[in-house]
């Protein structure tokens, strides 16, 4: 046993007799069973949002928008498995003029039918055969429709209807109800838009790879690039994957003439809303209750105290909200990084984190003169910034590591799938970034979760990029450390 | 007739209670919940304590571990039912408050925690502080919320609810409104918003499901719907087996049906052994009901017991006592200080009813009127009311109340329901 491990299980002790000790009155406390104030709703809880210039063959003229939700889906959850909310409004949104206010919205709405009502299956059943072979297949039980609606909020446009009764493909339920299932099931659920573009709503691979380790107290088997595990392997995510031409968001109508041009850069975000009710009787307005731009952002930089109140935010008002702005200046996990690791790290405030998160970062001597992901109209305003300006590196060539490994079209250019946004954000909070050169050293800027890419396997080379839905009816694997 | 309960260890500690705010009798199944509450501060045995603890370790100075801690223990005692461990909850977020007086998590559970140990004005005044401060977390209105509705401030407490619901719809909320709207006598309108409350609930927070569904049964039960009642909280039961709080109306819906054996099993069934007040009262109700007078004292004795350990809420012990027409004096001394505190229309309805045994029928007749306030569909309290109307004379109203409280829920207390239905023929 050593020295350090010691001296926790010491500390472990004091903390625990700390608090036997003021509460050792054996008293017993009243029943009173009020409604539970901590809460999650997980059916409108975004996960992850990613914004990257399509890298499909012949797809390069086109930006592609995904918004994961419903975290951590265990592939054997029936027999509902996780469908789509229909009481909840799923939107993705761009900013375009960087005054945090969405100017074009891409709205989810979701109906399921319910083809056999008198039996205990859900998604499935034996209404032919029981093998649910088409996306129309009668054994598809609870099939799911959605329309999609282009709203620009700011402008005269009316909205537009891009697609209605599309199908979401069901859950990956075993070989035997969905067998071949991306080919009979995943790859018919991508629609084509009136627009040239696609669209794909469904249960896919989580592929965001991460050791959660790290809400663990950086409780981290490993602080480098493997020796990790993957806490995500073989869980599921609900994905809104959506495929525009570039022009469709630029606050122009048009392909931008360079990276720097004043119309280069959008900001995106996803959200979830429910419609609020009168007590009194009867539904009101859509409320947002979930809200994603840049990756970790709500999970570690806003402090517990203020995530639902963050959650309901626009990213308009971000700068008016001090405790948000404290929170990205002065983050509590540069804190706990500093503590657990001994590192020094760059003193609040963090203007290197407020340009990544808030306004973003401004042509500048370290990038060069043809990087910019700024938008902004002066205030800190947080979503991700995608300069469709700046062409998409070839998959074979992509860096895990984005702009800090020298790959100008990964995160925080806006962000793929690929990138390794928890070794990305180690880094930046610890100050191990050229932004901060005086802590640009080792370990602040070799910094990992042991984890560097997903064990299920390469993304794939189409939209929607995701892998297939993990399969229900397998045993679940244990998460085992990934190779190097 | 329950009579044998008049013991010198109760009157002593009662009179500590009232004196102290929370002393509590080391019987013995208390002592046994103090050692299960203290098991779960055991970092090998819950890797959620280990987890806050190791954070308390790491940043010994910030206050996100103990409110880690505190989060972890107070949804351990929702989903055990084990209230005590709230204690250890309370004092994590104290820890939490003296690292960092102004964190915004601590003082919200700091908040929300006078609620579950019934210090509503405390709630109140806490909840209004962070709203001056944090106007758009819709947590603080949930807290604002249940502090206005126990201290009878409907007005405020419909308005914090609606201000909750608008800033953040979801299971909390949702639950809310249904509340309000149950007070108010929407009994349509509660149904419809304690379910969208247990659909939107996360599927892995089994004990919130399981409120929710134990809500909307207790709702269906409230108006005579038993067979929708025991149908949801036998949802409820099986995401949660062994829910407490289940346990005990599934057992109330089985005796109001006069299955008595199997409502006894159902209590039996409770395996950690943290048995209610209510649940005692409803085996002494079941033994009152089978003749079993001794094993019925028996029970009303064990729910005193229980009654003067908790921290606070003594008005089923008056009604108990108002019920069997035993100690009023004392019973009628806890709801007029009740009274006092807290101007609910439980607490009225409480004081209405021990006056009502103390044959002050006329101020029992003002206090059922702030009991009926909210037109609210409880069948107990226009029980209360027709019974007083009858003691003043006045027959049509004493009439109209209990032909109400009967086709609210001609089942709404194994005992009571059939005075209603005695008094009522009389009055024909």
């Amino acid at each position: 046993m050593t020295t350090q491990l010691i001296k926790q299980i010491a500390l472990g002790f004091a903390a625990l007799a700390i608090l036997v000790t003021t509460s050792a009155i054996p008293s017993l406390a009243s029943s009173h069973a009020e409604a539970p104030l901590i809460s999650m709703d997980r059916f409108a809880d975004n996960t992850d949002t990613y914004a990257f210039r399509s890298v499909e063959a012949g797809r390069e003229g086109f930006v592609t928008l995904i918004a994961n939700y419903i975290p951590l889906q265990e592939p054997s959850g029936g027999p509902q498995w996780f469908r789509w909310d229909d009481s909840v409004m799923y939107e993705i949104k761009i900013d375009n003029t960087g005054d945090g206010k969405e100017d074009i919205t891409y709205q989810f709405r979701f109906q399921t039918q319910i083809v056999n009502g008198n039996t205990v299956l859900g998604q499935s059943t034996v209404n032919q055969d029981g093998v649910i072979s088409n996306l129309a297949d009668l054994d598809y039980n609870m099939p799911q429709t959605y329309s999609v609606t282009r709203l620009a909020p700011t402008s005269t446009k009316r909205p537009r209807s891009l697609i209605t009764g599309a199908r979401t493909p069901p859950a990956n339920i075993g070989q035997r109800v969905t067998p071949n299932y991306e080919a009979n099931l995943g790859q018919p659920a991508v629609y084509d838009l009136p627009n040239g573009g696609k669209v794909f709503a469904g249960n896919r691979d989580e592929y965001f790879y991460i050791d959660l380790g790290v809400f663990d107290a950086l409780n981290l088997r490993s602080i480098g690039a493997s020796g990790g595990i993957d806490s995500t392997k073989n869980y599921n995510v609900s994905t809104l994957a959506i495929e525009v031409p570039i022009q469709e968001l630029t606050r122009t109508g048009a392909i931008p003439a360079s990276s720097t041009a004043s119309d280069a850069v959008i900001g995106v975000w996803a959200t979830a809303s429910r419609q609020s009710v009168s007590v009194a009787g009867g539904n009101t307005e859509w409320r947002q209750i979930s809200r994603l731009g840049n990756p970790l952002v709500n999970e570690v930089v806003i402090p517990l105290g203020l995530k639902d109140a963050f959650n309901t935010l626009s990213p308009a008002v971000d700068g008016t909200i001090p405790q948000v702005v404290q929170a990205i200046q002065d983050p509590e996990l540069a804190r706990l990084l500093q503590a657990v690791y001994g590192i020094s790290i760059p003193p609040p405030p963090r203007n290197d984190l407020v340009q990544i998160f808030g306004t973003g970062i401004p042509v500048n001597s370290v990038t060069g003169p043809n990087y910019t992901t700024f938008l902004s109209d002066g205030t800190a305003h947080e979503y991700l910034r995608l300069n469709v300006g700046i062409a998409p590196t070839a998959i074979a060539s992509q860096n895990r590591l984005g702009l800090l490994g020298g790959d100008f079209a990964g995160f925080p250019n806006g962000r793929r799938v690929f990138d390794d946004i928890t070794d990305i954000a180690l880094r930046a909070v610890a100050g191990g970034t050229p932004f901060t050169p005086a802590t640009n050293i080792a370990p602040n800027n070799t910094l990992g979760d042991g984890v560097s890419f997903n064990p299920e396997g390469p993304l794939l080379t189409r939209f929607p990029y995701l892998l297939p839905p993990n399969q229900g009816n397998q045993p679940r694997p244990s998460s085992t450390p990934t190779a190097p | 007739m329950w009579t044998a309960f008049s013991n010198i260890l109760i009157i002593v500690s009662y009179s500590l209670l009232l004196s102290f705010g929370g002393a509590c009798s080391t019987t013995e199944p208390y002592s046994r919940i103090a050692t299960a509450a203290e098991s779960v501060l055991n970092p090998e045995a819950d890797p959620g304590v280990a987890s806050a603890l190791k954070l308390i370790e790491t940043m010994p100075d910030s206050a996100a571990g103990y409110n880690q801690l505190a989060i972890h223990l107070i949804k351990t005692a929702r989903r055990t039912g084990d209230f005590s461990i709230n204690k250890k909850a309370e004092a994590a977020v104290a820890k939490a408050l003296e690292k960092a007086p102004g964190d915004i998590t601590a003082r919200k559970l700091h908040a929300s925690l006078q609620l579950t140990f019934h210090r509503f004005d405390k709630a109140l005044e806490l909840g209004t502080q962070l709203k001056k401060e944090f106007p758009k977390d819709a947590f603080v209105y949930g807290v604002l919320t249940d502090a206005n509705a126990e201290l009878g401030n409907y007005d405020e407490a419909r308005a914090n609810a609606q201000q909750m619901v608008d800033l953040r719809p979801d299971s909390s909320s949702y639950a809310r409104v249904a509340h309000i709207r149950s007070l108010f006598g929407d009994h349509p309108g509660a149904v419809e918003m304690y379910i969208a409350a247990a659909r939107t609930t996360d599927p892995a927070d089994k004990e919130a499901q399981s409120w929710c569904l134990l809500s909307l049964g207790k709702e269906y039960f409230k108006v005579g719907k038993l067979d929708l009642a025991e149908n949801v909280i036998d949802e409820s039961l099986s995401i949660s087996p062994g829910y407490q709080l289940a346990l005990l109306e599934k057992s109330r819906i089985r005796a109001s049906q006069g299955d008595y054996d199997a409502a006894i099993m159902i209590l039996d069934n409770d395996k950690n052994g943290l048995l209610t007040l209510q649940s005692y009262i409803l085996r002494g109700d079941i033994a009152s009901k089978q003749g079993r007078t001794g094993d019925a004292d028996a029970e009303y004795h064990r729910a005193e017991e229980a009654a003067l350990s908790l921290d606070g809420d003594l008005h089923p012990l008056a009604l108990l006592w108002a019920d069997h027409d035993v100690r009023l004096d004392e019973a009628l001394d806890i709801a007029e200080k009740d009274f006092a505190s807290i101007k609910d229309i439980y607490a009225a309805d409480t004081l209405s009813w021990c006056l009502y045994k103390k044959e002050r029928y006329l101020e029992a007749e003002t206090a059922v009127k702030q009991a009926l306030r909210l037109k609210t569909n409880d069948a107990k309290i226009l029980y209360h009311a027709g019974m007083i109307a009858k003691a003043l004379g006045n027959k049509k109203a004493a009439r109209e109340y209990l032909q109400s409280a009967i086709k609210t829920n001609p089942k709404f207390d194994l005992l009571q329901a059939e005075v209603a239905e005695n008094a009522l023929r009389s009055l024909r």
